[in-house]
């Protein structure tokens, strides 16, 4: 009899460790949910879909959004304007050939696109402002590669052992536009920043880098917008627009 | 696996390149003329940004050069084209002409002279080619952690026990029929399955009365602990489409977290990276750390529509499913950009410090408390938290302690509409006086209403 008892011990000693072991820890399962109905949106959210309407699971919904995942933002869904700074569209096509070399298939192309982009001025006036959000904006976007001084010294080029070409150093001669339009669209080694720095930063990190190829930057106090980029034409028929969908929206 | 094949041709191609380098060595005079020293430096400046000694970028690979253009081409051509290539391209040259069709790019014309020239091929012949394989230091290579089937076997191994006692005993049972016959007495009378466990129980009492006890109060404990874990997410880190690692990107290659997630600053969510992004740089990094590695890459390429052979997009597209992390219940509301910009709080505040993650991960409460004390990447967080992470107690606990710097706030923001406001309320006000901060719980980040509507 005594025999027995440790057996049957021992047999719920495996069963109660089983259990246990079993809820350790899986790092591909996120844990319990308490009330899954009010933890699930019925609505999509951002990368995450459940295919869940009122409690039934629907496919239809769920390869609705996962096939659509991690893709190339639409051209034109970066805003053309940031608080009252109003930037019109961008009007210089990209490079030939920049669907192949860059992705940019929805772009058109022109092969003065770079030749006429050289005589851009920039729109935003280089305030104290301006020149702060152009350093704390380069250092998030640029300085990885054409480090801190923009010499091309940056740190995924240092400790890539050469697997990432080294860019060359900023060149006093090019122009704001210039700067803008590389930017945009790319060139070379580089690719498009255009999804990730709408036009008004991308203009202030072109001020930037205009002081770090050693241009002279002269800080204006009034924050003017500068007429030649800014189509003031442009600016009407925007406002036109805001003002008849806000209008159908009532 | 074409993909694959691709790359192993792609190598082949390189090998017999530098085997062709190497032979060609010995014939080249002008190579040990230059001085590779100066060549470098010209070459970093001047080349790099498209071209690679040994692989073929915007650029083709430049290493056995001046060779083809001796062989094929004339030796003065080679230096034209560097100056001037479209000047090479006009005269008609047949070389000059195959060398345009490489990329849609024309080179640019360079102001060297002929001695920088030879110091850059100098270096070019000289140098030698980093090799692929991890044998670099902090290499950072992907380790798939597998779980779950262990738990599976535990249970197998159980039910094998479970099976084997019964039969132990049902043999055993038998035996003792069998020889209670033999000696000639009267077999046991038959019991149901369910009476005979009670007579068993009952007479083993004791000890099964002390197991029974034993085992309610741990399942009781049990249920308890796991009852605490009920939409607690911690350590949650699924295996993802592409194994990323942050370590190396983040940590080794130092590129800011919001250079990928860059909504953070403009929208509720922080947003994984579209294709695009990785491409910006996986478009020329074709090769991983590791082998491992470089499948790795080739997913995103095919994601992204491009044969790195030809070095072009063709435009079939395929999603990548990632699998968020950092779920919130539907009835939270939570927005990145305010916390990030008007609340000025560190990436590494709520996400740990990730320069030591391959990927994304739900950090506990200790990783949290652990940056910048365990680790030297960081400085320490200002908020030390003691509640789970992503659980209401975690935030409030934070919008408790936060202070909010209201004299620094730029003129005519809402803060100091809200400045105003804290004269009138007698409450806070003198909260503030006590203790001369104001934090964000008594700006109303307590408010249910904040986040849950």
């Amino acid at each position: 009899m005594k025999l027995k008892a440790f057996k049957i011990l021992t047999v719920t000693a495996f069963i109660a460790t089983g259990t246990l072991v079993s809820c350790v820890a899986d790092s591909n399962a996120p844990g319990l949910e308490y009330m899954p109905d009010m933890y699930r949106s019925p609505a999509v959210e951002a990368y995450v879909d459940y295919g869940e309407v009122e409690g039934r699971y629907d496919s239809a919904a769920h390869n609705l959004v996962a096939n659509k995942f991690s893709y190339l933002p639409p051209v034109g869904t970066v805003p053309y304007a940031e608080g009252d700074n109003y930037i019109a569209p961008y009007n210089h096509g990209g490079p030939i050939g920049v669907d192949k070399s860059h992705g940019l298939f929805e772009v058109k192309q022109d092969s003065l696109g770079l030749e006429n982009s050289k005589a851009d001025i920039n729109p935003i006036a280089y305030t104290d402002e301006v020149a702060k959000e152009g350093k704390v904006l380069y250092e998030r976007f640029c300085i990885h590669c054409h480090g801190e001084k923009g010499d091309g010294a940056g740190s995924v080029i240092e400790n890539s052992n050469g697997k990432f070409p080294r860019p060359g150093a900023y060149k006093k001669e090019m122009t704001a536009g210039e700067m803008y339009y590389i930017i945009t669209y790319g060139r070379n080694a580089m690719g498009s920043h255009a999804s990730q720095v709408n036009p008004v930063e991308r203009w202030k990190i072109v001020h930037y880098i205009e002081k770090l190829a050693g241009k002279d930057k002269k800080v204006t106090e009034e924050n003017t917008v500068a007429e030649s980029i800014v189509d003031s034409v442009m600016v009407e028929e925007v406002e036109a627009m805001v003002d008849t969908l806000t209008n159908t929206a009532h | 696996m074409k993909i694959k094949t691709l790359f192993i041709t792609n190598k082949i191609k390189r090998l017999a390149l530098a085997a062709f380098a190497v032979l060609s060595l010995s014939s080249n005079v002008h190579a040990q003329e230059g001085d590779p020293a100066i060549g470098e430096k010209l070459f970093n400046g001047k080349c790099a940004s498209c071209h690679n000694p040994f692989r073929d970028v915007t650029g083709p690979a430049l290493k056995g050069a001046r060779e083809r253009w001796i062989e094929k081409s004339t030796e003065e051509n080679f230096y034209a084209w560097i100056k001037n290539s479209a000047k090479v391209i006009a005269s008609g040259d047949p070389y000059a002409k195959e060398m345009s069709a490489f990329d849609a790019s024309v080179m640019t014309p360079q102001t060297v002279s002929d001695k920088q020239i030879d110091d850059i091929f100098a270096y070019i012949e000289a140098a030698e080619e980093p090799k692929a394989g991890g044998d670099e230091v902090g290499t950072t290579s992907v380790v798939v952690e597998e779980e779950g089937s262990s738990t599976l076997y535990w249970w197998l191994f159980a039910g094998l026990l479970v099976v084997v006692i019964a039969v132990v005993g049902g043999v055993k049972g038998n035996l003792a029929a069998l020889s209670r016959e033999q000696d000639g007495q009267e077999p046991l009378p038959q019991q149901s399955v369910g009476r005979s466990a009670r007579t068993w129980a009952w007479n083993n009492r004791g000890w099964f009365g002390v197991t029974v006890f034993v085992s309610v109060i741990l399942l009781l404990a049990f249920g308890m602990v796991k009852w605490l874990d009920l939409g607690v997410y911690e350590d949650y880190k699924p295996e993802q489409p592409i194994a990323y690692s942050h370590e190396l990107h983040a940590g080794e290659l130092g590129i800011d977290c919001k250079y990928c997630h860059n909504a953070v600053t403009k929208s509720k969510h922080a947003t994984i990276p579209s294709v695009n992004v990785c491409m910006n740089c996986h478009k020329t990094v074709v090769d991983g750390r590791s082998d491992e590695g470089t499948e790795e890459i080739a997913k995103i390429h095919k994601a992204a529509g491009y044969d790195p052979d030809t070095r072009t997009y063709t435009g079939e597209t395929e999603p990548i499913q990632w699998v968020k992390v950092h779920n919130l219940p539907d009835h939270v509301y939570f927005n990145h950009s305010q916390h990030v910009v008007a609340g000025g709080i560190d990436c590494k505040q709520c996400h740990g410090n990730m320069k030591k993650q391959t990927v994304a991960k739900v950090m506990s409460t200790e990783d949290l408390n652990n940056v910048g004390v365990t680790d030297e990447d960081y400085d320490e967080n200002k908020i030390k938290f003691t509640k789970p992470t992503l659980t209401m107690g975690w935030c409030i606990e934070c919008h408790r302690e936060s202070t909010v710097d209201i004299a620094g706030a730029p003129e005519g923001s809402y803060y100091n509409v809200i400045h105003e406001r804290l004269l009138l309320d007698k409450r806070t006000y003198q909260e503030y006086l006590e203790d001369d901060v104001v934090t964000v719980g008594e700006l109303g980040g307590l408010e249910c209403a904040k986040c849950h509507y």
